[in-house]
């Protein structure tokens, strides 16, 4: 036995050495990869911030280099001329009301979905799901149609009630998917200690999906404050126009001053970044929450 | 406090029958244990007695008041579950205040109860924390202090302990026990711990594939088991079981089971006499096959060859698996034995605590 071991002893170092060898390569090769994506991310935003403090003849000569003069005037040029602070504020409140809605709405029909037997639960669920493959930009014109017919067209509600159901199939069906994951005996016991169906809902599961809750809204809540599409169709006038909407219309027919653009380019995707980076620990977990079950 | 009563219940789901003509009466103060192998229909027993789950066929009774359609929150039970189901997001002092609070009752009185139960179980230092601060053990006791703070007529337990360590576990046992006496309220409880079972209860149900083969207090379930089921699942070791048949006459009856025949003991082999040349199932005990060495004097010895397979030392007790013909069987013996694996010996069977079952029916013969 003894022998053998010995005997054995070169071998298994040199296969430890090998395995040393290989573990290094492969994890220097996924830095080499990871390095190499986050500067495909990265670079766009730090060339529009670059871009945001040149003068307009000086990003035209060398737009790839660093600001010779820093022109810190851009950013005040933007937030004066462009009505950004009105883009700001209507930004804000349609992301607000918007994912208001959806955590309400989608909650309740997810909780529905995932805790209730009735009759076409299942066709219902599926019609959710199926909403998903549809892209928006199809239903966009029978969409213009009933929102004119609706009387809400250049709304603030409008628009929100658009988002709401653009966003409802994604958020109804991983909603019913957070409730899924949670134990069917807390529903129980709460329903021995004499909780009612509301009750149960708002105090007990309610509660218990709050970072799944939070992961979507964040989500949503980007999407919208990005979204352009929806917002320059249903929301064009100019006292409605969210930031994506405003930021547009710096460009002009003949003449767009990239710099002072980029400048309002970069206060709109500040907040976003904040917010993300605020909160990264927190998707990755609400999004594993609803990914594990449902 | 009051009595309960299952009258004729039964569950469908489906096409599965998962409780079949459930009848039982259980008493005021009683600690009745549901006990049987999963699937056995003893959680669902015990949820339709809650109310999380109704009644397909049947009636079921808490007092004398029928509950089949009454609301589980009004059916005056508090539950505990298997997985505790402690409200995460929650103190425990809320946790065991939740139900208090929903039935309107006093702050004064909520406060009185929460510390009384807390103190009762010894988590008086815990009412500020969240049942994720707590170990299994502590999450356990606020489960049950939720139940006890409701003062409830019925305490229904569902595997309470089966997430406990085996020390942890039978410790909790004991204070259960100690609970029931001094709560002097009904318990109703589901286990699938035979262990549990006997230690516990005051009467045990034993259930089978939905249907109830067995209620009695836990010594007359050891001693005198109903069928086979019963004797084989009360009981570790379980009970030995052989094919067998009645031989001989009225007054020399023999049990031969092939490479062995026993002498039955006279006023056994009365009962037994009408099964005279039939086959049965002839079962034993452990402890009742005895090292001749060290039997205990007085009882009625019938001598069996045997090799030994495998010796197990419990310490208190040796673990003989023996052989005799294929069949391998367990004796529990006295630990100064000198059996050893390998050597033939010879046993003794203690023949005034045999069990004889019917072969076809797999019920006992009395």
């Amino acid at each position: 036995m003894s022998l053998q071991t010995a005997r054995s002893m070169p071998v298994a170092r040199s296969r430890k050495r090998i395995s040393r060898a290989a573990r290094l390569t492969s994890s220097g090769l996924a830095y080499a990869v990871l390095i190499a994506l986050s500067f495909l991310a990265i670079a766009p935003i730090v060339w529009m911030l670059m871009s945001s403090l040149k003068g307009y003849s000086e990003f035209k000569l060398n737009p790839w280099l660093w600001p010779r003069e820093w022109q810190w005037g851009n950013y005040t040029r933007v937030w004066k001329n462009a009505d950004f602070g009105l883009y700001f504020t209507n930004s804000l409140i349609m992301v607000t009301g918007s994912v208001s809605l959806m955590v309400i709405v989608g909650s309740m029909a997810g909780y529905a979905l995932a805790r209730y037997q009735f009759k076409g639960r299942e066709s219902l669920l599926y019609y959710f799901i199926a909403g998903q493959i549809v892209p928006g930009q199809v239903v966009l014109v029978p969409l213009f149609i009933l929102i004119r017919f609706l009387g809400m067209l250049n709304t603030r509600h409008g628009l929100m009630l658009v988002y709401l159901a653009a966003a409802m199939p994604f958020v109804v069906f991983m909603m019913q998917g957070f409730f899924r994951s949670i134990p069917k005996e807390l529903e129980e016991a709460a329903r021995i200690d004499g909780a009612s169906e509301l009750r149960i809902f708002w105090q007990i599961m309610l509660p218990l999906v709050r970072p799944g809750i939070g992961t979507l809204a964040i989500f949503q809540g980007m999407w919208i404050w990005n979204e352009f599409l929806f917002a320059l169709l249903f929301a064009n006038k100019p006292e409605l126009r969210t930031l994506p909407i405003g930021i547009f219309s710096v460009i002009g027919q003949y003449f767009t001053d990239y710099p002072v653009y980029f400048a309002g380019l970069s206060v709109a995707t500040l907040p976003v970044v904040v917010l993300y980076v605020l909160s990264s620990k927190y998707l990755v977990r609400g999004g594993l929450a609803g990914a594990v079950k449902g | 406090m009051a009595s309960v009563t299952y009258e004729h219940v039964t569950k469908r789901f489906g096409d599965v029958v998962a409780v079949n003509d459930l009848n039982i009466e259980i008493a005021d103060k009683e600690f009745l244990v549901f006990v049987g192998p999963s699937g056995c229909g003893k959680t669902t027993s015990l949820r339709l007695l809650a109310g999380l789950e109704e009644v397909t066929e049947g009636n079921i009774y808490i007092g004398d008041r029928l509950v089949n359609d009454v609301a589980p929150k009004d059916r005056d039970i508090a539950m505990v579950f298997q997985s505790y189901a402690l409200y995460p997001h929650m103190s425990v002092y809320d946790n065991m205040a939740f139900g208090l609070k929903l039935r309107k009752t006093p702050k004064a009185e909520i406060e009185r109860r929460v510390r009384e139960a807390a103190a009762m179980l010894g988590i008086e230092n815990l009412l500020d924390r969240k049942p994720k601060q707590l170990s299994g053990g502590q999450r356990q006791r606020v489960a049950l202090g939720r139940a006890i703070v409701r003062e409830p007529a019925v305490f229904l337990m569902d595997e309470p302990l089966s997430n406990l360590d085996a020390k942890l576990r039978v410790q909790t046992r004991a204070e259960l026990s100690k609970l029931h006496q001094r709560l002097e309220t009904t318990f109703i409880y589901v286990t699938h711990d035979q262990m549990e079972a006997m230690t516990m209860g005051t009467r045990i149900a034993v259930l089978r594939d939905g249907i109830l083969q067995q209620v009695d207090t836990p010594q007359n379930l050891y001693q005198r088991p109903d069928n086979v089921f019963v004797a084989g699942f009360i009981g570790s070791p379980a009970m030995n079981f052989f094919d067998a048949t009645l031989v001989g006459t009225h007054d020399e009856m023999y049990i031969d089971g092939g490479t062995f025949r026993v002498k039955v003991p006279p006023e056994r082999a009365k009962v037994l006499a009408p099964h005279l040349g039939k086959e049965v199932i002839f079962g034993i005990r452990p402890e009742d096959i005895h090292d001749p060495q060290y039997s205990p004097p007085g009882i009625t010895a019938a001598p069996v060859e045997a090799r030994v397979d495998v010796t197990e030392l419990m310490g208190n007790e040796v673990f003989l698996y023996l052989v005799t013909g294929n069949k391998t069987f367990i004796a529990r013996v006295d630990p100064r034995t000198s059996a050893k694996v390998g050597n033939d010996v010879t046993v003794h069977f203690n023949m005034d605590n045999i069990h004889v079952f019917d072969r076809q029916t797999e019920r006992a013969i009395r």
